[in-house]
């Protein structure tokens, strides 16, 4: 029996034969790589010239705030501050090495047998470190400058003592009456002593509420002379 | 067959042509990319810099302000930008008045040109200017210690840098000493602040 599709006046066409030869096989691949990479190099291209434009904004971006933030800087406020900070530490400086002489006739009040008399004194102090102090001393016996220089010696305020220009002499002096002259034996010789001046501190602290303001003007009369003070004359010298 | 090759050959072109547009366009723009992107990070690292110095003078400027005024007055005095040395020898005078002891004579000798004046110290600080005075008073012990005691209790350092105690009659002592006074040395430009 023959099909509906049999009566057909529409000739058939018989089923077509693939043939694919391979040369426009290989041709295809070559296109599609050649499109690809056109495209892709294009979108690239494209893409960071954009990209570029846009890091060169945050380039300018950044250097405008940087060049904000330093102007922004204030030169005067630094100078101030640096002003300030070293006027400061010089001040602390001199404070931290400041000494106090009182404390230095007291160390030698403490370290100064009764028999010994200091003729004189001399101090110099060796910048920030410390303070030299030369004495001409006179007493009675050579058993007495022995004695003072081991007193000397224990002292805890004074570092370096040297004993030097030991001398037997006689000395002269007023008897009590002032009418004549009496000698008598003496020993003299010279002292040196050293004391740091981390032992011999000022102590701002201690004059609070004592302190006279000498940078007022000056008053029309001077001051009269304090008497009061010979009552505390101690007889080191 | 002609068409076939012309279709290759302008495909390979293109492929030629990407790549030398690979060459002389996008690897120059990765280039500058980079560069620029190096730099940015550069700019940053510097901004981070000021503002942290910005920072920490805004911080330090407000704690300046916050000084009180009395405490000012008082570091200038203590540290003045010059010394007057007319004040200063009339503040000795006082001072000797004071302490009861008898001034015979107060001169001031100048700034002093010692090496460690206005030179740097071994922590590094600059040294403040040196002004010397000559002071040669008379008086009991008791009034010559007075002296120095008032000299410490002075609202800027008077500093004995050397002094001759002599005994005179009649219990007396001369002394005979150098002071130093110092002013305040401007060393701004050298001064290194440590952020």
């Amino acid at each position: 029996m023959k099909s509906s599709s049999d009566n057909s006046f529409i000739p058939k066409r018989g089923a077509a034969k693939k043939t694919q030869s391979g040369a426009p096989h290989k041709i295809y691949i070559v296109t599609y790589i050649s499109y690809v990479l056109m495209f892709a190099t294009l979108l690239s291209a494209g893409g960071l010239y954009f990209y570029a434009q846009y890091t060169s904004g945050q380039l300018d971006a950044q250097v405008s705030a940087l060049n904000s933030e330093i102007s922004s800087f204030s030169q005067a406020d630094m100078e101030r501050i640096t002003q300030f900070n070293v006027r400061l530490s010089q001040a602390q400086d001199r404070l931290d090495n400041s000494i106090s002489v009182t404390s230095v006739f007291e160390a030698l009040q403490a370290a100064t047998i009764d028999t010994i008399q200091i003729k004189s004194l001399a101090m110099e102090r060796e910048g920030d470190n410390r303070l030299v102090i030369e004495g001409d001393i006179q007493t009675d016996s050579f058993d007495s400058t022995i004695f003072q220089r081991g007193v000397f010696l224990r002292n805890g305020t004074i570092q370096e003592v040297e004993i030097s220009d030991v001398q037997n002499t006689t000395v002269n002096e007023l008897s009590e009456t002032e009418q004549e002259q009496n000698s008598r034996p003496a020993v003299t010789f010279t002292a040196s002593l050293s004391i740091p001046l981390e032992e011999i501190p000022a102590n701002p602290l201690s004059y609070q509420g004592q302190t006279a303001d000498f940078n007022e003007p000056a008053p029309a009369q001077p001051a009269e002379q304090d008497t009061s003070a010979e009552s505390n004359n101690e007889d080191i010298l | 067959m002609k068409s076939i090759n012309l279709s290759l050959f302008s495909h390979v072109a293109m492929i030629a042509l990407s790549i030398g547009i690979g060459f002389t366009v996008i690897e120059p723009l990765f280039n500058d990319i980079g560069e620029m992107q190096d730099t940015i990070s550069v700019y940053q690292a510097e901004l981070q810099s000021v503002s942290q110095v910005n920072s920490q003078l805004s911080s330090m400027t407000s704690v300046l302000n916050s000084v009180a005024p009395d405490d000012q007055r008082r570091l200038l005095t203590y540290m003045p930008d010059e010394v007057d040395t007319v004040g200063v020898l009339r503040d000795l005078s006082i001072i000797s008045n004071e302490a009861g002891v008898v001034y015979l004579s107060i001169v001031s000798s100048g700034q002093s040109s010692d090496d460690d004046s206005a030179e740097e110290s071994a922590s590094g600080l600059i040294q403040p200017n040196k002004y010397l005075f000559n002071l040669r008073v008379e008086g009991t012990y008791g009034q010559i210690k007075n002296l120095f005691t008032l000299f410490e209790q002075n609202n800027y350092p008077i500093e004995m840098q050397d002094a001759l105690v002599q005994q005179k009659e009649g219990g007396l002592l001369a002394v005979d000493m150098n002071l130093s006074v110092y002013a305040y040395e401007d060393s701004a430009s050298e001064e290194v602040i440590v952020f």
